[in-house]
């Protein structure tokens, strides 16, 4: 029997908060954003401290759908990680069933909101993390990832697919239980790491990845990995 | 005579007299005092570089100014380490700064400012 692909509900959507980090994206935060706010779903979207125009390019969708976009503004960098709290933190505010977590700049495939919140709307899940599939990386990404797996898995005993993704959905009372407290990059791992400490029931989905030259200047690479490292090595040892 | 105590001193003294007008200024100054006493052990150290040599036998080291070496590079590695945990302190306090501001401001769509 084949099953029909899950879509989202009218009621599902509006339970629905997106958390949307951007930094630097005034080029590509806008299609992202617009066509989430197309769909239906509300989203809190935070500037950290970008220093092109991309507060404006938010602030311009957000006349378009003033309803939808939310918009809150970090003065100066303060990383991926704490763009994502605080979107997280806000999002809470409005008490939404399902928070999804995905990144501004067009390399998530916005179809693939329904399948990340296929589990936690039927209950089989409390957080699912798309993975993106490996053989389609280019191969520095591929690599990057692969080790960034392996350390996740060697420091924090989580095994997945792909660890460093920045699609995830999670539960409001799931997020009420954890507390990630990072700043950068690192946060994909450490949501990872409280997920199973917390028991949180996780579940991995397969995405889209769209891989323009833009996308893979940023994310994981070398330098991050080696940051990322060096924090994994501290909090196991000092935290 | 050589010229390195005369230079070794005179940097110091530059920053004994910092030092000391920052102990005046306030008075628990621990710290500007124990920075004050390693000034003068550089000085004494200049002239008289002698004196290490006990203390380096003490440890198995066979030159007094090796001895001396060893330690600062010990101590520059302590200091370097402790604003290394400063800073990082710094860094979270400043990110808890900006989520606060960015949570408190939320930017709403209003019309009325559409044109500002």
């Amino acid at each position: 029997m084949v099953e029909k692909e899950f879509v989202m509900s009218k009621k599902d959507k509006e339970q629905t908060f997106m958390v949307i980090p951007a930094y630097n994206e005034e080029n590509r935060v806008q299609p992202v954003i617009e066509n989430i706010a197309k769909l239906g779903y509300k989203m809190i979207i935070v500037n950290d401290g970008s220093s092109d125009n991309t507060l404006k390019k938010l602030k311009q969708s957000q006349e378009k759908y003033p309803d939808n976009i939310f918009i809150l503004n970090h003065i100066i960098n303060r990383g991926m990680g704490a763009a994502i709290r605080t979107g997280m933190d806000a999002a809470l505010k409005h008490k939404p069933k399902y928070i999804v977590n995905l990144d501004a700049d067009g390399q998530h495939d916005i179809a693939d909101i329904n399948k990340v919140c296929e589990p936690l709307v039927k209950g089989r899940a409390e957080a699912v993390i798309g993975v993106r599939p490996f053989k389609d990386m280019p191969r520095s990404k591929n690599f990057a990832n692969s080790i960034m797996n392996l350390l996740t898995k060697i420091f924090y005993r989580v095994d997945v697919s792909d660890s460093q993704t920045g699609f995830r959905a999670i539960t409001y009372d799931a997020l009420k239980k954890i507390d990630v407290d990072v700043e950068g990059y690192i946060i994909a791992s450490e949501f990872l790491r409280q997920f199973n400490e917390n028991n949180i029931k996780l579940e991995e989905v397969t995405i889209t990845t769209i891989y323009t030259p833009e996308t893979q200047s940023k994310g994981t690479n070398a330098k991050v990995g080696i940051k990322i490292m060096f924090r994994m090595i501290k909090q196991i040892l000092f935290e | 005579m050589l010229i390195y105590p005369i230079v070794f001193s005179f940097i110091a003294l530059i920053a004994i007299i910092y030092l000391y007008q920052k102990v005046s200024q306030n008075k628990s100054s621990l710290y500007y005092v124990l920075w004050i006493v390693l000034w003068f052990l550089i000085i004494i150290f200049a002239f008289v570089p002698e004196l290490s040599n006990p203390l380096a036998k003490l440890f198995g080291i066979a030159r007094g100014l090796d001895f001396l070496v060893i330690v600062a590079i010990i101590f520059i590695f302590y200091l370097i380490f402790k604003l290394y945990i400063k800073m990082d302190k710094i860094q979270q306090d400043m990110t808890a700064i900006v989520r606060e501001i960015a949570l408190k401001n939320e930017i709403k769509y209003d019309k009325n400012n559409k044109k500002e």
